[in-house]
């Protein structure tokens, strides 16, 4: 069961960024992404979540290739057991596989073309990918708007008719109609309404049980990360500062970022006020990273060899990385999970 | 004891029977569709609900920034507390560009904006904005004004005011510029305070210091607050007493505890089961809403929220408008389920 679908291996990239103040001398180029590696199994969820400006976006477009990146790998399983460097797909390799991995953006209003017809917009990959017949790609529309639950009758009109609800699940009929293998939804629910949000997150579940998708579920919300994922990566300035299954992350947080991130959700429960940790200042820039472990200056636990080391990402526990020098003797708080509770 | 006693019965502000009414094209929207509430010395009202419920048009009507096409009627009663000569007024009474509310709008009740990015003009240093409004409300001294500037900005942490003062808002951070703003709306010590999402552009991390500084600035200047959001996460943490807005009606008011322990209104059952919460159960499904909000335009008298609903009577919730019912002193309902119970039952 634990096949692997995707190994990200030292990714890194760069952005150059223009100076405000020496007109020839080129600054130094900004590093988003610093040696990401992870692997994916196939069916899982892996979610990765961080502040804005994290880099948590440039990273999914960096696998789907929306965005080259400076240096790494990506190593594609595909479903024979073919290894393929994915980012070096040219060509006729490049569309054949290309499909197997699909993106949903973030913002359904701005991600669908406002003068494509829905039909239009779910077919285009199809028509792009794959040499089929009208009728063959009609029927294959229609059964995608039904599965993800579309009127089908409303295929004809355009994006604006639809509420945001309606346009991400287009969004995400069109993802899918290419039959990909994992799908990257980067903050895929974050504009919709709690009781929209909801029903996209279900959909996507009863999607991925029913077609065995993986996902890389890029988010800010833990709350609906915990809920949807199988596995948690958390970035903090370009680096994952760890890597664990949902339930070892939540209940035993080992790097003081997760800790503060947790206790900064606002939880709808008003019992349970107060008692939160509050981080001083802000997402340092990643244009000037402070030195040795990045997120030095707003850690409470912080020691010397923070300030002056840039700690590696280990494994402390079961398939449970972090990157922290003082991973084994911090006790950190995590979240109660109270099934209980929550009825 | 007694006059402090007296004084917190009686509220600050009271809204009674507020109506928006926009016109389309395609009908007239009743964008907000009599709301009622009342807001309280030192105390956090929540206002929540999904986006189109008419909850940012509630609060803008308060301080009349409403756009000229929302036709505003109801009334909008503020009482002053230390001011005689401000003992009672409608707000809705007065012009909207008159000189009286504009005496009120940002003295006595001042807003902060959802978007920190949209709502400072790029074109001016953050310190001139901030003492614009000091300098038009409380003082004409532009040395005085600066110096409660840098004071305001000091309370909400912003360090090194000096140079922070000159900057323009480009050069400040998310986070920064919404505390700023905070510095902006604090600056004339207002009575009420409307804050619009005053967090959701902002990361969790941010958004956590960013209440935390409006808890300890409303224990320090005992101001209301009044709290639109979209975020029940929020709502928790912060009010005492909360509405929940469906479709231009407040569809349940209660105090918090109320709200979350005992919801009544099937909606806010279903919002409060749709939401995912740290440490809830994984493998079962989220409870969704089914469906979407309706537009309210030409809608008959009937509950908005029939259609979506798990427990509609038909004949009953489809046919008359629903009235509001008190569960309890400070709980009401507007919902069918309730107002038959209580007919039904002799209780």
């Amino acid at each position: 069961m634990t096949k692997p679908i995707l190994d990200v291996m030292n990714m890194n990239k760069d952005f150059q960024v223009k100076s405000k103040t020496a007109l020839f001398r080129k600054p130094a180029p900004v590093r988003v992404l610093n040696d990401i590696s992870f692997e994916l199994i196939e069916g899982e969820t892996l979610s990765i979540v961080g502040e804005s400006g994290c880099g948590k976006t440039t990273l999914g477009r960096c696998i789907v290739r929306g965005m080259n990146a400076s240096s790494g790998n990506v190593i594609y399983h595909t479903e024979d057991g073919q290894k393929i460097e994915f980012l070096k797909l040219k060509g006729k390799k490049s569309k054949q596989y290309r499909k197997d991995i699909q993106m949903i953006f973030q913002d359904p209003y701005s991600s669908l073309s406002p003068r494509m017809s829905v039909f239009d917009i779910i077919s285009e990959p199809l028509i792009a990918n794959f040499n089929l017949k009208k009728s063959e790609i009609e029927e294959k529309v229609t059964e995608i708007a039904e599965k993800t639950g579309l009127n089908v009758s409303y295929l004809r009109r355009y994006p604006h008719a639809f509420s945001g609800g309606q346009r991400q699940r287009i969004a995400i009929a069109r993802a899918l109609i290419t039959q990909p293998r994992l799908i990257v939804c980067d903050e895929a629910v974050s504009a919709l309404d709690v009781s929209i949000q909801a029903q996209i997150i279900n959909l996507l579940k009863d999607l991925q049980e029913q077609y065995q998708i993986t996902y890389i579920f890029i988010s800010h919300d833990l709350s609906i990360v915990q809920n949807i994922s199988d596995r948690v990566a958390v970035m903090h300035l370009g680096r994952i500062v760890e890597l664990a299954s949902t339930d070892s992350l939540f209940s035993q947080p080992k790097h003081p970022y997760t800790e503060a991130l947790m206790s900064a959700v606002p939880q709808p429960d008003p019992e349970m006020k107060k008692d939160r940790i509050i981080l001083e200042g802000e997402v340092p820039n990643p244009a000037n990273p402070p030195s040795g472990c990045h997120f030095h200056p707003r850690c409470a636990y912080r020691m010397d060899k923070c300030v002056q080391q840039v700690p590696e990402l280990r494994e402390v526990g079961y398939n449970h990385f972090t990157a922290c020098h003082f991973a084994e003797e911090l006790h950190l708080r995590g979240v109660q999970n109270d099934a209980a509770n929550t009825n | 004891m007694t006059t402090q006693a007296a004084q917190s019965e009686q509220p600050l502000l009271s809204v009674q029977n507020l109506k928006i009414r926009i016109q389309m094209d395609n009908g007239e929207m009743k964008a907000v569709d009599g709301v009622d509430f009342e807001i309280h010395k030192g105390k956090t009202l929540g206002l929540v609900g999904e986006s189109g419920c008419g909850k940012s048009l509630t609060s803008r009507a308060i301080i009349s920034i409403n756009p000229k096409e929302c036709k505003t009627s109801g009334s909008i009663v503020y009482r002053s507390d230390n001011e005689a000569s401000l003992k009672k007024m409608d707000l809705l009474s007065l012009n909207p560009t008159g000189k009286q509310i504009r005496s009120i709008r940002g003295r006595k009740i001042a807003m902060i904006f959802q978007e920190p990015m949209t709502a400072f003009s790029p074109m001016y240093t953050i310190g001139n904005q901030i003492m614009e409004a000091i300098q038009i409300h409380r003082t004409k001294n532009k040395k005085e004004a600066k110096k409660i500037a840098l004071e305001m900005l000091a309370k909400v942490g912003i360090s090194d005011q000096e140079k922070r003062f000159d900057q323009y808002p480009h050069e400040f951070s998310g986070g920064m510029r919404q505390r700023a703003m905070i510095s902006m709306a604090l600056s004339c010590n207002p009575e009420i305070l409307i804050a619009d999402e005053p967090t959701t552009a902002l990361d969790v991390t941010i958004q956590a210091q960013v209440l935390e500084l409006m808890r300890s600035l409303q224990a320090e200047l005992g101001m209301a607050i009044l709290l639109v959001t979209h975020d029940l996460g929020i709502i928790a943490q912060m009010c005492d007493e909360v509405a929940v807005m469906y479709l231009g009606k407040i569809v349940e008011q209660a105090p918090v505890k109320e709200i979350f322990y005992n919801p009544k209104h099937p909606y806010t059952k279903g919002l409060l089961k749709s939401m995912p919460r740290l440490g809830g159960d994984k493998s079962k499904r989220l409870d969704s809403i089914e469906g979407s909000v309706p537009m309210p335009i030409n809608m008959p008298p009937m509950c908005g929220f029939y259609e979506r609903c798990k427990d509609r009577i038909e004949g009953v919730c489809n046919t008359q408008a629903v009235p509001k019912t008190r569960i309890s002193d400070q709980h009401s309902v507007r919902c069918f389920l309730y107002s038959e119970q209580r007919e039904g039952e002799s209780q």
